[in-house]
């Protein structure tokens, strides 16, 4: 039935599309009404605490989970039952499970079922993980399963790959070769990449765009370069005394004014050049623009919606 | 070929870092007018960043006319002492600070300017004793 | 890259193949078990003991004819069909082990295999184990008889043998109903034997109670225990078109409960899951019966149960009773459940024991009471 589960050229351009989205277990609302857009060949986050969602998200995005309302699409077709939109999509979830207790019988295993399988990206990926062949699965650590179960996945070659989870337990050795296998399969084969996480650290420097999470609810999504300039930090010294509402005036978008003895510490939302346009006109002793951390640049967005940041970066 | 250095934990977004490191290597004369720059995917795998990054940052240098791209091959940097400008107006804003800070102090003029010639004096030995090349900076 | 990917794209033939062969030591397994039970305890035996427990009594004797069984066959058979009856619980709940973890259902649901395919791929893969150990066995036996000389009696045992094929075949099918609905192994075996016990227990002590048991109208005491119907044909004739249309009733309800799971249901207790209130009347009825003529044996045994006061009480506090135990054992909170939801089934159970009871003396005629 085409009419049901195609739509637009328009939605097939992008990868993945939520589409008012929404899954209940019972009582308990999972994800509500949730719609956004992943583009092909990008790099995604999906932040929130635990229970926010993540997870339900991802497995709505691999076809485990029916929607209690709306609709997951990928490339324009629902993912749920869809045998040949599931050729193209790897879900590693946080506790990997394996149907052999090798890693060769499981990529025998995988070969015999996906047709993308790629031998020879399998060898090569084998050469980089520290990972044995005839290792027994079972035996290995949480963290070294995880990396077995990227590994079996990106050897499948796919279109999009569902991460839950996925640098938690790495070392960082491994945690850069992981990025590095990630960043040529997305600049070579267009893979695109959904990484579920908490921790921002680890995603803010790999990923072009973010979705926050909270409660089943998508409180936004935005490219990553963009959610960081933003918002702006500075530090200034001036030599005569300078106040918030004279920065005010002159155009300035001011989160946060505060003073440390002759240092001014401020918060604004407005591009670097404005800003050093206003201030070099009160001719600074000192000027200081620093980028913001993407949890700092989170706090403040969501202090501004008012929302408890404790409740949601755990 | 040469690659830029980023710094992860320094939380200036990969592309402003990326783009700065390029102007500086071609300020130090470490790649030349008409080098071909790492493609997208080479960066991107060789450092373990976005590609998405590296793609923003390169768009962003050809419009700012610090590289051009060659249709099927790749990207250039570009012959264009402009190159400088950037840096010049840098290091300016830097001198206006020092500047201010000289007269507030009440440290003259003249002594302001033995400063300088003192520190690039200072730089130059700490170089010449790391063995580097003088890269006509400071003649 | 969505090309012309459903001509070479696994399916069936992938599940049934990956399937059959995580089960293949288990059949082989049994295989070896019915060799041992039937045709190597014959050849230990041996033909000329065989001949003389047989000479006396044979196929010919009325006993035996109804169910094409002789006197040394028959604890043969029954050892057989405890076989088979093991060898379902054990292959069934190896073939759908991966259901109930969650981390196996995010795989497999995962794997670009339509939930149809699945299905069928493993339940085929189930018929086909059973359809190897039977066969095998058959050919073996078949082997030793020819060797005697009396392929006969293997020929009018094998009616025997077919009966139990089918009834194996019919608890196959039931059980797949229960590891489609169920959360947990634990909760599907628990609660296929529970549901078995209940409704064959029920029946009996409604027909007891009625005086309908003389004739044993086994079709409806054994329509929802198909294990019994492995046993029951050694003593009793049975009809043997009903095990093929419950056969196909059975597996036609397993598809369809397997296709609506959802992979939510993985690791989940019974009791929680929203279709457990529907079963629980029918652990209201076996507490009810059970303990309605208990008492009433037990205080008031000469009159007749239905007019006697004492089975009605005991019915009403066995089917309590047999709400609280199901409700419990089953994992189900109590503390979250709405009271609704647990008086509810009681009243069905007593419904149902009121509607069965009228069914069983409008449709059945009473024996003729001794006294």
């Amino acid at each position: 039935m085409a009419s049901e589960t195609e739509i637009q050229t328009e939605e097939k351009a992008q990868i993945l599309t939520a589409d008012r989205l929404s899954k209940h277990f019972g009582p308990v609302k999972a994800l509500d009404r949730v719609s956004c857009s992943i583009e092909g060949s990008s790099i995604f986050g999906l932040i929130g605490s635990n229970g926010a969602g993540k997870s339900t998200f991802l497995r709505l995005a691999a076809g485990v989970y029916k929607p209690t309302a709306g609709r997951m699409l990928y490339r324009g077709q629902i993912v749920y039952e869809n045998a040949r939109a599931k050729q193209e999509i790897q879900f590693v979830s946080d506790q990997p499970f394996f149907h052999f207790d090798t890693l060769y019988k499981m990529s025998k295993f995988n070969r015999s079922l996906y047709l993308g399988w790629d031998q020879a990206l399998y060898e090569e990926l084998l050469a980089i993980f520290p990972l044995g062949e005839n290792d027994r699965l079972d035996r290995m650590s949480r963290g070294m399963q995880r990396q077995a179960a990227v590994l079996l996945a990106i050897a499948c070659n796919p279109s999009l790959l569902l991460l839950d989870e996925a640098f938690d337990g790495l070392d960082p050795v491994m945690r850069q070769n992981l990025k590095r296998i990630l960043a040529r399969q997305v600049a070579d084969r267009h893979l695109t990449v959904l990484i579920a996480s908490q921790n921002l650290r680890e995603l803010e420097d790999f990923c072009d765009h973010v979705g926050l999470l909270h409660q089943g609810g998508l409180l936004f999504v935005e490219e990553l370069d963009k959610l960081r300039l933003s918002i702006v930090k500075i530090q200034a010294a001036f030599p005569q005394p300078v106040t918030e509402s004279h920065l005010r005036e002159r155009g300035l978008d001011i989160l946060q004014f505060r003073t440390r003895g002759s240092l001014i510490e401020i918060l604004a939302r407005s591009s670097e050049e404005e800003i050093h346009r206003v201030l070099e006109e009160l001719h600074p002793l000192l000027l200081d623009v620093l980028p913001l951390s993407l949890e700092e640049v989170f706090i403040y967005e969501l202090s501004l919606k008012s929302y408890a940041v404790s409740d949601l970066l755990a | 070929m040469v690659y830029p250095e980023i710094n992860l934990q320094s939380g200036v977004p990969i592309y402003l870092q990326l783009k700065a490191s390029f102007r500086r290597m071609a300020a130090l004369g470490l790649i030349k007018a008409h080098d071909q720059l790492p493609s997208v995917r080479q960066l991107a795998s060789e450092l373990g960043i976005n590609p998405n990054t590296v793609q923003k940052a390169y768009g962003e240098m050809e419009q700012e006319n610090l590289i051009y791209a060659v249709p099927g091959k790749g990207n250039y940097l570009s012959d264009i002492p402009e190159n400088k400008e950037l840096e010049k107006e840098e290091i300016r804003r830097i001198f206006r600070s020092a500047t201010h800070l000289a007269w507030l102090a009440g440290i003259s003029s003249e002594e302001l300017h033995r400063l300088l010639d003192g520190t690039i004096e200072e730089e130059l030995k700490a170089k010449g004793k790391k063995g580097e090349l003088d890269h006509g900076i400071g003649n | 890259m969505m090309t012309a990917i459903t001509q070479t794209a696994p399916g069936l033939g992938w599940v049934f193949g990956k399937s059959f062969q995580r089960m293949r030591s288990l059949m082989l397994l049994f295989s070896f078990l019915f060799l041992l039970a039937m045709p190597i305890a014959l050849l230990i035996i041996g033909r000329d003991n065989y001949l003389t427990l047989v000479s006396s009594y044979n196929f010919l004797e009325p006993v035996f004819r109804e169910q094409n069984l002789n006197q040394v066959l028959w604890p043969l058979h029954l050892l057989l069909a405890l076989i088979s009856l093991v060898a379902v619980a054990v292959l069934a709940s190896a073939g759908f082990r991966t259901f109930y973890l969650q981390n196996a259902v995010d795989r497999e649901s995962s794997m670009p295999l339509g939930s149809n395919r699945q299905f069928l791929g493993r339940a085929l893969a189930l018929l086909a184990a059973f359809c190897f150990i039977f066969a095998v066995n058959a050919a073996v036996t078949f082997a030793v008889f020819a060797g005697w000389g009396k392929i006969a009696h293997f020929f009018t045992y094998s009616t025997a043998y077919l009966r139990l094929f089918a009834a194996t075949l019919e608890l196959l099918a039931f059980s797949l109903v229960f590891l489609a609905l169920s959360g947990t192994l634990f909760d599907a075996v628990l609660t296929c034997v529970g549901i078995q016990f209940a409704w064959a227990s029920s029946v009996f002590h409604i027909l007891g109670m009625t005086n309908r048991l003389t004739d044993l109208e086994t079709d409806i005491l054994w329509l929802l225990a198909p294990a019994a119907r492995l046993f029951i044909p050694i003593l009793l004739p049975v009809s043997a078109w009903q095990s093929l249309v419950m056969i196909v009733f059975w597996s036609i309800m397993a598809w369809f409960f397997y296709k609506k799971r959802p992979a939510e249901y993985a690791g989940v207790r019974n009791g929680q899951l929203p279709w457990y209130p529907v079963l629980q009347p029918f652990f209201v009825l076996l507490g009810g019966t059970l303990l309605g003529s208990f008492v009433h044996g037990l205080f008031a045994g000469e009159q007749s149960t239905l007019r006697s006061p004492v089975f009605y009480m005991g019915l009403v506090a066995g089917a309590l009773l047999g709400q609280v135990v199901s409700t419990v054992v089953s994992g189900k909170q109590l503390r979250k459940t709405k009271i609704a939801k647990e008086i509810l089934p009681i009243l069905g159970g007593l419904t149902f024991f009121a509607l069965m009871t009228g069914l069983v003396c409008l449709c059945m005629a009473p024996a003729a009471t001794p006294w």
